[in-house]
């Protein structure tokens, strides 16, 4: 079943047949001024279904600027009409696969376009591996099952709204939750672990409330936050960690927060910092003092004596110790 | 127990453990192997009996910074099907199956030679780190095996702690005041939730009001205590329930632990309980690398029990499993350091409630 060269009109050449399309959803502005300068480099590869009629194999990107050039037809590689549509397309991945350079979308296209036509062995030992994705524990299905996203989803991929690790982690969700998830993200479009925290601490927040996920998605506060014109797309990540972190760890939330404001109402001077224990667990604080000489110090140590003592540093203290528990249970 | 195949290592065949096991077991199906293979994944009917060729008698892996209780273990099998949610064995992937060393002579020999070795001093083991200390011991018999070697050493403690009411095979056994039989308590709710294979509460206290009718003493671990919505009013309907069951004096110690793990558990609780909501608490990692709720939290679920266990008995050791000084020194308004450390609070807990006297405390 050799490729032959054939000269076909572009009119008979089905564009509604996408079963070979890997879509990369890739800007075409680039490759079409290449075209326009040096013309196809490479050929097109159509498969001849039925005689005289072609199904486009490799090149869609291609065949939309020779359509909106006005070409009438060309030369392409056909495949000959008893070709079995599997092997064209299993020709057609591993080309894909060994080619290289592909971005997230089509790689897990390609693997779940691969599923059904190779074993569960092949996939993790031969395939995954040359798609560069984990073939580990249940990461196969997971794979596949976010190369089986609807197309606007999976355009998130390319364009790289999505991390590697959040798709991942999105690949089970449903579709309505997976949309809110995928939305937020495109509105934030924050670094991958920014994102699977934010993602994490969302998907806890459902499990601990029993709530819907796309519903903690649409809160009005986060709304209030993604929607707003003023704030740009870093601060806007700011603001919607602080909230995630706030539904997921209220108390602790509220303690850092009241504590961060006995500091700051302490006014301390702007060469020391005073840190609590870090997440409040333990019993070492920090005092960080920053001088320019030796006397510079002594003065500094002068004010920590003074300040140890203050009613500021109690009301930071008091802060820190209160909880609402009883008290302590002495024996 | 519907255990239908025993999968014994042909070192073992003979072993004292497989013969009670077949006597007790006579419908499982006995296969012997040269070596059990490993398995990925549980098969929940069946048994190992392996030949360990490590040591029985280990130190319990405590840590720096939180205070550990110097606890010997003897470690006599691994894994459980009791399937806790919150479970550490859960992380043991790479043994997943119910396993148990038939080569029981070579761990009394060791328990043996490890108390001659040092008599003067005073050695708390457990063996229900890696298992459950009396999940099998219907089948096994290990307790006619332990409770009587303890109970010839004037040094030595054994504490048997579960989450079953496997104790009528314990009823006539000379354990000469050596041996003290814990459980594993939680509220309620946790306990439906959580360790649903377990026995219930009421079920495990009337196997501890049982066990101190027959001259047993008693350990309560209230561990993990879980933060949920209701938990006061959940942690204190079990404390009424252990009250009214127990004489207090008969009690040597009640640990308190609030939930803690490692982060790589996560993962794998959510695989394996999908339901679960015990991973979404307000957790920080610890100063030694674990989750744990943040201090307050800790604070509170403490604070709460350690009123009502005082209220019960004000001599009753109460401890903290794993806790830094700073939270001891808010609960209990001391530092175990005040008083030679944890180990040595728990070793006069025993020479106090039981009357075992060893000489020297144990180590840390």
């Amino acid at each position: 079943m050799e490729l032959e060269w054939k000269t076909v009109r572009l009119e008979d050449v089905d564009f509604q047949d996408t079963a070979f399309a890997i879509p990369g959803f890739k800007d075409d502005a680039a490759l079409f001024r290449s075209l326009n300068t040096l013309g196809l480099i490479h050929p097109l590869v159509v498969w001849e279904r039925e005689s005289g009629r072609f199904v486009l194999v490799d090149g869609f990107r291609r065949m939309e600027w020779l359509r909106r050039s006005g070409v009438e037809e060309t030369r392409f590689l056909v495949y000959p009409p008893q070709t079995p549509e599997a092997r064209i397309l299993k020709g057609r991945l591993e080309d894909k696969i060994f080619r290289g350079n592909l971005n997230l979308a089509e790689k897990v296209q390609i693997a779940a376009r691969y599923a059904p036509l190779a074993s569960g062995q092949e996939l993790r030992r031969r395939i995954f591996p040359a798609l560069g994705l984990s073939s580990k524990d249940d990461a196969v299905s997971r794979w596949i099952q976010v190369g089986r996203w609807p197309a606007h989803h999976r355009e998130l991929l390319a364009r790289e709204v999505v991390s590697e690790r959040a798709a991942y982690l999105l690949a089970s969700w449903n579709d309505r939750d997976r949309d809110a998830a995928l939305a937020l993200l495109d509105a934030l479009r924050c670094s991958a672990s920014i994102q699977m925290e934010i993602l994490e601490r969302i998907r806890e927040v459902a499990v601990r409330d029993g709530c819907p996920l796309h519903e903690l998605f649409r809160r009005e506060e986060l709304a209030a936050v993604t929607d707003s014109p003023e704030l740009n797309r870093r601060e806007k990540t700011a603001r919607v960690r602080d909230l995630v972190a706030r539904w997921r760890y209220p108390r602790l939330h509220r303690k850092t927060q009241a504590l961060r404001e006995r500091i700051e109402e302490a006014r301390l001077p702007e060469t020391t910092v005073l840190a609590p224990p870090p997440h409040l667990e333990g019993d070492r604080w920090e005092l960080r003092l920053s001088f320019r000489n030796p006397e510079d110090l002594e003065a500094q140590i002068a004010w920590a004596k003074d300040f140890c003592r203050s009613p500021r540093m109690q009301a930071i203290w008091d802060e820190f110790e209160e909880t609402s528990t009883h008290g302590v249970v002495r024996k | 127990m519907p255990i239908r195949t025993v999968l014994v290592e042909k070192a073992v065949r003979r072993s004292p453990l497989v013969q009670r096991l077949r006597e007790r077991l006579p419908h499982a199906r006995f296969q012997e192997v040269d070596s059990v293979p490993p398995a990925s994944s549980r098969v929940r009917d069946l048994l190992e009996v392996v030949h360990f060729k490590g040591r029985f008698w280990r130190p319990c892996p405590g840590t720096r910074v939180y205070d550990c209780c110097g606890y010997q273990i003897l470690h006599f099998g691994t894994q459980c099907t009791i399937d806790c949610t919150y479970c550490i064995l859960q992380a043991y992937l790479d043994q997943p199956n119910l396993r148990l060393f038939g080569n029981i002579d070579d761990l009394l020999r060791e328990v043996e030679e490890t108390l001659a070795q040092n008599p003067e001093r005073l050695h708390r083991v457990g063996t229900g780190e890696f298992t459950d200390s009396l999940l099998l011991d219907p089948w096994t018999g290990l307790s006619r095996d332990l409770v009587p070697l303890f109970a010839r050493h004037p040094n030595a403690v054994l504490e048997l702690k579960t989450k079953t009411a496997h104790v009528d095979q314990l009823k006539d056994l000379p354990h000469g005041g050596h041996t003290l039989i814990s459980w594993s308590l939680n509220a309620e709710d946790v306990i439906r939730r959580e360790e649903p294979r377990a026995a219930s509460l009421t079920a495990r206290l009337e196997a501890a009001r049982k066990c101190a009718q027959w001259g047993y003493y008693l350990g309560f671990h209230f561990d993990p205590l879980i933060d949920y919505p209701g938990w006061r009013d959940g942690y204190r309907r079990t404390l009424e329930a252990l009250f009214r069951a127990v004489d207090p004096s008969r009690v040597v110690w009640i640990s308190l632990g609030a939930f803690r793990f490692m982060p790589e558990l996560k993962a794998i609780i959510a695989k394996n309980h999908p339901r679960t909501r015990i991973t979404t608490g307000e957790f920080i990692r610890g100063l030694d690398g674990k989750l744990r709720y943040f201090r307050d939290i800790r604070l509170e679920l403490y604070a709460e029990m350690v009123k009502a266990l005082r209220a019960w008995d004000p001599d009753l050791c109460v401890y903290l499993c794993m806790e830094g000084p700073w939270i001891w020194r808010k609960v209990l308004g001391f530092e175990p350091a005040e008083r030679g450390g944890l180990p040595r609070i728990l070793d006069d807990a025993v020479r106090m409630r039981m009357g075992v006297m060893g000489g020297v405390t144990s180590g840390g």
